[in-house]
């Protein structure tokens, strides 16, 4: 199904949660754990921009309809970091965007190059990279999705449930857009379907994991996606992942835990 | 308590965000235009300011792969600056579809310049990467400044264009529009003086990098015959110097007459384009006056949309 930009553009909105009583949180404050998980989400939702950087430098910026998508969708992350940072907030954790400056600082040369990297590999490889940029935002956003319903199964906390699904949602619709790209532009080449198996197989890390130390990475993984259950939406996303055009036999979310050693 | 809400003073990033302004589509009357369709030259000249408002994504491509980037405060403004431009854009596009026309000649480069735009888009952010890069954190006060400029020229440009084709439905969408760009400028304007204020290095960066820009910014990837069009009709050589002025206010940058020598390269060779320029105002004054008369006799109560300040008289004498 084609994926309708100026249907998503017009309805493209802020996540709402001052309909929501935060003040529970005070009554019923979440686990330290849970804060962690969150903590870890805040920043990545935030930080979106650099992964629109990193998108931007291939040959992606120029059509239209992947511009569009690009300028709710960073402003829709921004929003999640926003009412993230408002559930912290309850708990005394501020995030504050000094605070995020330095996180982006330590990031250092490997960070640098990165971009550089990007745009010479898409410029290289011209318009099929596009297609491994879809992809990869596809497995990015499969990966939210899964990660926010996860959270808000596990927690049972209704307030914060609720804005996670809200947040999902959102999500959903990204992973829409990325996974109808996706799909068109690697049916349409077998060299992008090559690329794409290529660079997610060797370069495909967890959402977070080129920004968070690997403390962090490895305890949001844990807390998510180990024991039988998180096993279980890992292999989903996987599964969604395989079913595209070329990429059939992909398990890079499973691998990553593996990598990782989290707990099956 | 976070950054944002210590200074009482400061721009608040935050309250831009929470209140940033979306789609204008439901303001917009379309029946108005099909009653009194605007002057062909001004529906050329909203199909090209719709592409520099739509620029937002090649611009932030250049700039976020430099220290601009890890600024997070920088970035959470230019997250909702890119989205409340593209809305202006949108609003643009409607009513220029609305006049049925094809806006596919402003992208219409020649061979030659298609592929050296080629090579330069595939090259500037590789360059900026490592130029910038090795300059460091002073990058992030040259990028606000190139906002900051922009501002200038376009909120000057839309001014002009609102005096020159007083159709009440535009100028009320100016407005909006004037509206929504004075809040970027009151963002960018204290940020660019503040950061070159503090760095002579910054200064010195801005005061090299800013003379090379294509203004405005997004005319780098436009028809130059489109960007002719747009000094000709809206910005005239006072109008020009007005900006250099402000430009010239900076801390540092007493030197650069950006506008002017931006506006002489355009209109460079183009003596053709500014006749028609000239003959496209005539027509589009004679249109303001039907617009007026039209409204007048429909709604004697409705705001008067006719130039009333001295800026609009002197404006429209100078060419």
């Amino acid at each position: 199904m084609a994926f309708d930009i100026d249907k998503y553009t017009e309805t493209s909105t802020k996540v709402a949660w001052q309909d929501l009583d935060f003040s529970d949180f005070r009554e019923h404050p979440l686990p330290e754990g849970t804060l962690r998980s969150l903590r870890y989400m805040c920043d990545i939702e935030y930080h979106t921009v650099c992964y629109l950087r990193d998108m931007l430098v291939t040959p992606s910026h120029k059509d239209e309809d992947v511009t569009a998508f690009m300028t709710m969708w960073n402003r829709e992350e921004f929003w999640h970091g926003e009412a993230l940072a408002a559930v912290l907030a309850e708990h005394d954790v501020i995030v504050d965007f000094d605070e995020l400056k330095a996180t982006r600082l330590k990031l250092g040369w490997k960070d640098r190059l990165d971009p550089v990297k990007q745009s010479l590999l898409g410029n290289i490889v011209g318009s099929g990279f596009i297609a491994v940029h879809m992809i990869w935002g596809a497995a990015n956003e499969w990966s939210a999705v899964a990660a926010y319903n996860r959270l808000a199964d596990l927690e049972a906390h209704p307030v914060l449930a609720e804005l996670l699904r809200r947040i999902a949602k959102q999500e959903a619709r990204h992973v829409a857009f990325y996974a109808t790209q996706a799909r068109e532009r690697l049916a349409k080449s077998k060299k992008a379907q090559v690329l794409a198996r290529f660079a997610l197989k060797n370069f495909w890390g967890p959402v977070g994991s080129g920004v968070m130390t690997d403390a962090e990475v490895k305890h949001v993984m844990g807390h998510l996606m180990g024991g039988p259950d998180g096993r279980r939406e890992a292999a989903k996303i996987d599964a969604h992942i395989a079913r595209m055009p070329g990429l059939d036999g992909l398990t890079i979310v499973q691998d990553a835990l593996d990598a990782r050693g989290i707990a099956a | 308590m976070a950054i944002e809400d210590r200074s009482p003073d400061r721009f608040s990033v935050r309250e831009f965000a929470r209140t940033a302004v979306g789609s204008h589509r439901s303001e917009i009357d379309l029946a108005a235009f099909a009653e009194h369709p605007l002057d062909p030259g001004t529906v050329r000249l909203l199909a090209y300011l719709r592409e520099l408002e739509r620029s937002t994504m090649t611009y932030l491509r250049n700039v976020l792969v430099t220290p601009t980037h890890k600024d997070a405060r920088v970035t959470a403004f230019l997250t909702t600056w890119a989205f409340e431009k593209y809305w202006i854009a949108d609003a643009f596009e409607v009513i220029v579809k609305a006049h049925g026309y094809d806006p596919t000649g402003i992208q219409d480069l020649s061979r030659f310049r298609t592929i050296a735009l080629e090579i330069a888009e595939r090259a500037t952010p590789i360059v900026e990467s490592f130029r910038a890069n090795s300059i460091g954190p002073d990058i992030v006060g040259v990028h606000l400044a190139s906002v900051t400029v922009d501002e200038w020229i376009t909120e000057a440009a839309y001014t002009r264009l609102a005096q020159l084709d007083p159709h009440p439905e535009l100028v009320s969408l100016l407005e909006r529009v004037l509206e929504v760009k004075k809040r970027h400028r009151s963002f960018v304007e204290p940020e660019t003086i503040g950061r070159l204020a503090d760095s002579p290095r910054a200064q010195g960066l801005a005061r090299r990098s800013l003379p090379k820009t294509s203004w405005p910014i997004g005319a780098a990837s436009l028809a130059k015959s489109e960007t002719a069009d747009f000094y000709a009709s809206l910005l005239d050589g006072r109008l020009a110097e007005t900006i250099d002025a402000q430009v010239r206010a900076l801390p540092g940058l007493a030197s650069l007459h950006l506008v002017r020598d931006a506006r002489g390269s355009a209109l460079n060779g183009t003596s053709g384009t500014r006749a028609r320029a000239w003959g496209r105002r005539v027509g589009r004054a004679v249109a303001g006056l039907t617009h007026r008369l039209a409204a007048s006799p429909r709604d004697t109560n409705s705001r008067d949309t006719t130039p009333t300040n001295p800026h609009d008289t002197k404006g429209g004498t100078n060419g």
